[in-house]
Formats: C-alpha cells, structure tokens, sequence
C-alpha cells in the first residue's frame, strides 16, 4: 500500500519542532516500585509453613505441617470452587479488555443505545443507566466471556480506569464470586435488581467500587 | 520471581519516555499524564502475558494510549475512535484544508517555528494528535501505529494524511494571522 498523502513538509516541522516530555524521575520511580511490589520474592507454601512453625521444625515436621496446609488451602476451595473460578475468569476477561483498543462494542454513553444492543447481541438486557453526574459516565457496552457464557457488560469510567459490570442471568450457571472479593489490584463488588445479579469489577480502589455499586444499585431499582 | 521482574522491567522501562510523551500530549497536562502512565503500567504488569514474546513497545503504547482515551472519555471529551472519521465531513472544514494545500509553508524565525508547531499540535483532536505523535516523534511504522490504536492499517494511513492536512491549515491560519497582526 503507498502513502500517496504524504507530506514531508509537515513531517519535518512536527519532527523538528514537536515538543517530547520525557518521562519525569518520580514517575520512574513509582513504576520500578510497582514492578518490585508485584514481583516479590514469592515464599510459597513450604515458605509459609516455616515461618510460621519456626526453623526448629525438622524435615518431616515440615512435611508434615505443609500437608496440613495444603489440606486447609483445598478445602477452602472445595467450599466454594466455582465461585473462586468465576472471580479468576472475571479478572481475565476484564483485563483482556480493558488492554484491547477495540474493546467497548458499542461506544456510547447513551443507555438507549447501549441497552438495545446488549439486547441484541445477548438476547437479554441488564438495567442500564448513566452515572456521569456522579462522576461515573457510562462508556458503552460489549460482551463479556466467562468459560464460553457470553454476558452483558456495561462498561463505565472512573477518571483514566473502566469499571466492568457483568450483567449475569441466575439460570446461567455460573456461581457470583463473594460480595466483596480482590484479586491481584482488581476489586469486586456483587448486587442484584429484579432478579438480575451485577458483578462490577475494575482496578479502582475498594471504596471507590463499593459507592459505585451501592449507587448503581439504588439507581437501576428505581422505576423508569 | 525475578526473572519475571528483568522481563517487565526490560519491557517497560525502555518506553516510558514515549508511553510519556504520549499521554501528555493526548490529556495535555502533566498531573493527568503521570496518573495515565503509571495505571497503565499497573495494568500492563497484570497483564503482561499478553505481550507473548511480541514487541514491547506498541503494546505498551497501546495500553498508555487505552488508558488515555477511557481518561478523556471521563472528561466528556468524544474518543478519537468515533468522531475523527466525521471530522471532515463538514464542506467549511474541506474548502479550508484545501486552501491550507497551496503553497509552501512559510519559513519563520527558529524559535517561532517552535512555539506554532506545538500550538498547531496541540488543538488537534485527539485522533489526529495520536498518529502524529506516533508517527513522527516515535517513528513508528504504520503496522505497529495500527497495533496502538486498534484500527486497519488503511485507517491509519488515511488518518494520517488528514491530520497532516488539518495541521498544515492550522498551521497557515497562524500564519495569515500573524502577518495581520
């Protein structure tokens, strides 16, 4: 394909006079910070187990406590599997998107707009409405995928982040995550309306998501 | 895990000066573009196993660039995606932009040069700042602006020219100005 527009006249004069900023230090700074925090050292299991049972525990005291541990950690999952599960499918879903450029289907802040197509695409609608006087405009709408369920997502902003919300059926056969869960910097809080459960989910802090799904409740209970 | 840690530092750091410059152009102050940049970074370590051996810079330019976008949006500005391709639909804006073809840019002293390029650049739109920066500043290919920004290659190129456009018009208004001035 040849770029028969081009104009290096203006390239040039953008080239030579366009402003750069570099990065500020602080800002670097704050960056390696958050890549250290989120690498750490990982102690692991066995780690765990001899800081909390001292170094005098001999090898099969270890062995021992680490099956005891194990045990525990399992049944914290069996006590609630699917429910954890659809947390770590939520999280990925919501970071997919939230790094795709393309990822709001349908770019409005328009619930009557964004209601139809949700009730297109999904054959269902969640209540939809818009929050931007309190700071929380609504972005748009796309589809979400939870182990090949697809679900209505309203997606809204919070300065430079995007809250997720699922829209998820009680007949589709996914169990909601705890009422207030995180995960890995993403924060999850759970309702429901008229029979329809949310699940909104984003990387903004706890409290910010809990008013955010507190108001977004009172608003999609209220008639019309 | 520290080999995961050289991996995200060696992916990140080399770009934060164009993930930077960026995002200051697009929000346009300093505060704003240090928050973009450092919640896009958070997102791109939680997110890094999307990067799959691939280039690491327009990935995550276009993280900086998504984070920048949902930021304007929030502002109440319409995102580069839905409004750049009716921006010249207007038959005004057209005749301008023609007008703005003819005739060669008119040489000014250095330091004025300067101060009109960055004021031209900075009333774009959003759309047309985005490929500019990309295009000129960071010398990015067209495949890998189209990675950034989430459209066709085609799109990107056709938006180019137009931004080009735009600014060489905005750049001779300044001009017809200033010689009345």
């Amino acid at each position: 394909m040849t770029d028969h527009e081009q104009d290096p006249e203006v390239s040039e004069l953008v080239k030579s006079a366009g402003e750069r900023y570099p990065a500020p230090s602080a800002l670097r700074r704050a960056v390696l910070a958050d890549i250290r925090a989120r690498t750490g050292a990982r102690t692991g299991v066995l780690g765990h187990v001899r800081q909390w049972f001292g170094p005098g525990l001999g090898q099969v005291g270890v062995a021992f406590a680490t099956g005891a541990v194990v045990a525990f950690v399992a049944l914290q999952f069996l006590a609630r599997p699917s429910s954890d599960s659809t947390l770590y499918a939520l999280a990925a879903d919501h970071a997919r998107a939230v790094v795709t450029a393309s990822a709001i289907e349908v770019n409005s802040s328009d619930k009557h707009t964004v209601k139809p197509w949700l009730s297109a695409k999904l054959g269902y609608s969640p209540v939809v409405v818009d929050l931007a006087d309190a700071s929380f405009p609504l972005l748009g709408g796309r589809r979400g995928f939870l182990g090949g369920v697809p679900l209505a997502v309203m997606v809204y902003g919070f300065k430079e982040h995007e809250i997720d919300v699922y829209a998820i059926r009680p007949d589709a056969g996914i169990a909601l995550p705890r009422t207030h869960a995180s995960l890995d910097g993403y924060h999850v809080v759970t309702w429901s309306v008229n029979g329809m459960n949310y699940v909104a989910m984003s990387d903004v802090d706890a409290e910010r998501l809990e008013a955010f799904g507190k108001l977004l409740k009172s608003r999609q209970a209220q008639p019309g | 895990m520290s080999a995961r840690r050289g991996e995200l530092e060696s992916a990140l750091l080399p770009h934060l000066d164009a993930g930077y410059n960026l995002a200051r152009w697009l929000v346009g102050n300093d505060s704003e573009a240090n928050d973009v940049v450092q919640s896009a970074c958070v997102r791109a370590i939680q997110y890094f196993s999307s990067l799959r051996g691939s280039d690491a810079k327009p990935w995550f330019l276009g993280i900086v660039r998504n984070t920048c976008m949902t930021a304007l949006k929030h502002r109440g500005e319409r995102a580069a995606d839905i409004d750049v391709e009716s921006l010249l639909e207007s038959p005004a804006e057209s005749e301008a932009l023609g007008a703005g073809r003819e005739g060669p840019l008119e040489p000014l002293l250095r330091r004025d040069v300067r101060d009109r390029v960055n004021r031209v650049l900075r009333q774009l739109p959003a759309g047309f700042k985005e490929v500019l920066v990309l295009r000129e500043m960071e010398e990015l290919s067209y495949d890998d602006i189209a990675l950034v920004t989430g459209v066709p290659i085609g799109t990107v190129m056709s938006r180019l020219s137009r931004a080009r456009r735009q600014f060489r018009a905005a750049y001779a208004l300044l001009d017809e100005e200033s010689a009345r001035d």
